[in-house]
């Protein structure tokens, strides 16, 4: 089944299967449900008589009425037409392939996997506490003072930094003034898109000679306008502004904030903090760094970080400790508001959590792109082998216990 | 390699024949896909190998197999290649519908009002 090349025979599985809508006949069924005991149906009565009339459908819902089987086929036919996917896939850094089975049963525990978002705080105590335990394991990596998890995504937790931005000069009554977002054009585009989303225009930095935008440039778009900085490093393409420091120092002396897009985080975890570097907030995302799913079981989670001075503006609840218990804090008057429901995509929390915590604080310090990395590995990235010889770099809040 | 972006930009020159054409040749042979690059472009026809841990040596091998069958191909039939996918459920996805309101649907209501009841779908 090979040719010369070595190269397996393919063809990939060609349907013509209708929708969903399209299938099944009336009366099929999947599930055959008992009829309601007589003793139950004289207690309470018939079913439709419980729901309030103004809240009840006044027609069922038109619904394909499949078999079980049916459906199954029908979903295994639309998976095998979906362009392959199920390859070799070097797709790699963008999201950490390996999802640890350890993670997804963790999550699946149904302590943690049926709680609501509505339950009285008292009853979500363990919850809040791996929530807020990683959030002190990501301060322990970046320096800042305080994480959410809301944002879905990467392109999320730069807006969610955008709408922090519109708060802050809001309060300093700089809104109007300061509209302008600068950013590199080896930015990830969402720094662009989410700052133009957010109402600023935008600055875009060109590449020079070293790979990267020079400080001259830097300096030459700064300005009383400058709102902020969205930044990489290293940036889209791997390369690293030697310069950053000094770049966040301008953009402070022009009154503008600084945001450090951890998207490339694996080669520079725990060798350089964002907040020492003198960033004002930082995001990671979960899937990409901390092993859990891309996409899996609802959106991502971009978690953003942010100093103490800028945590007032955060959206709400933000899960706090206070007296050895743990709560939602949702009274605060300078908050951004809300960028999605809820407190964000909980089980993504969780898996990233049990993979820092089965990893620990050394080997989470060694990537998976890193030569030093506990498990099989033959990749090599240059950014990890020369990183790894520079120590650790933690403040000791106790997040790895 | 993290972010490392490669170039087409000489089989391109040569034949006509750029990494998005590559992309989709890749999917008649069982592989996904390379990712190219962000926008916009700053190397000429990128695109962006990055193994992760989770493939074996023999993977690799067979993936770089394809780029180099891929590549032979282009000098040898550039419209075998342009006009990949071959093997594939569908050939190549047509963006235009995907883009005009009369065309796509959210839900079924939509979509028997936008097609018509006795439409048989596709």
């Amino acid at each position: 089944m090979t040719d010369k090349n070595g190269l397996r025979r393919y063809h990939a599985a060609v349907w013509d299967e209708p929708l969903v809508m399209q299938l099944g006949h009336p009366g099929r069924r999947g599930q055959v449900f008992p009829d309601v005991e007589p003793a139950v149906k004289k207690a309470v009565g018939e079913a439709r008589t419980l729901i309030p009339a103004d809240m009840a459908r006044a027609q069922p819902p038109q619904l394909p009425e499949l078999s079980e089987p049916e459906v199954q086929r029908h979903y295994l036919h639309l998976s095998q037409e979906t362009l392959g996917m199920m390859g070799i896939s070097l797709f790699g850094t963008c999201t950490m392939k390996y999802n640890a089975r350890v993670s997804e049963a963790v999550a699946a525990r149904p302590e943690l996997a049926e709680v609501h978002p509505y339950q009285p705080e008292e009853t979500l105590q363990g919850i809040l506490e791996i929530i807020h335990s990683f959030d002190l394991i990501l301060r322990e990596l970046s320096g800042m003072d305080q994480f959410i998890f809301q944002a879905g995504g990467g392109a999320d937790a730069a807006y969610t930094h955008c709408c922090m931005t519109r708060a802050y000069l809001r309060a300093r009554g700089q809104l109007e003034q300061r509209n302008e977002i600068i950013t590199s054009i080896q930015a990830h585009p969402c720094n662009a898109a989410t700052a133009a989303a957010a109402g600023f225009k935008v600055v875009t930095l060109q590449l020079e000679e070293g790979g990267y935008p020079s400080t001259a440039a830097l300096k030459a778009a700064l300005s009383s306008r400058t709102a902020a900085l969205l930044i990489n490093n290293p940036d889209d393409m791997g390369i690293y502004n030697p310069d950053i420091k000094e770049w966040v120092r301008l953009v402070h002396e022009a009154g503008g904030l600084c945001f450090y897009d951890h998207a490339n985080f694996n080669g520079v975890m725990g060798k350089l903090r964002a907040r020492e570097l003198g960033f004002d907030a930082c995001m990671y995302m979960l899937h990409k760094t901390f092993g859990a799913p891309k996409g899996g079981g609802g959106p991502a989670v971009g978690a953003y970080g942010c100093s103490k001075e800028l945590a007032p503006l955060l959206p709400t609840p933000v899960v706090v400790r206070a007296d050895g218990t743990y709560r939602l804090d949702h009274d605060r008057p300078d908050s951004t508001g809300k960028i999605r429901e809820f407190w964000g995509n909980v089980p993504q929390v969780l898996k990233a959590y049990a993979w820092a915590r089965s990893m620990g604080r050394r080997a989470s310090t060694r990537p998976p792109t890193c030569p030093c990395w506990p498990t099989t590995t033959w990749t090599r990235s240059s950014a990890g082998s020369k990183a790894c010889r520079a120590p650790i770099r933690t403040s000791g809040n106790g997040a790895w216990r | 390699m993290e972010m490392t972006r490669w170039s087409l930009g000489k089989l391109k020159e040569d034949t006509g024949v750029g990494t998005a054409d590559v992309a989709n040749r890749m999917a008649d042979f069982g592989v996904d896909p390379y990712w190219m690059s962000h926008e916009p472009w700053s190397v000429p026809e990128p695109f962006t190998p990055e193994a992760g841990e989770m493939y074996s040596k023999e993977d690799l091998d067979q993936w770089i197999a394809v780029i180099a069958r891929i590549v032979d191909e282009a000098y040898a039939d550039a419209s075998l290649v342009k006009n990949a996918p071959h093997a594939q459920a569908i050939h190549q996805i047509k963006a235009a519908p995907l883009e005009d309101p009369n065309k796509w649907a959210m839900t079924w209501r939509a979509y028997l009002r936008k097609n018509g009841n006795g439409s048989s779908g596709g």
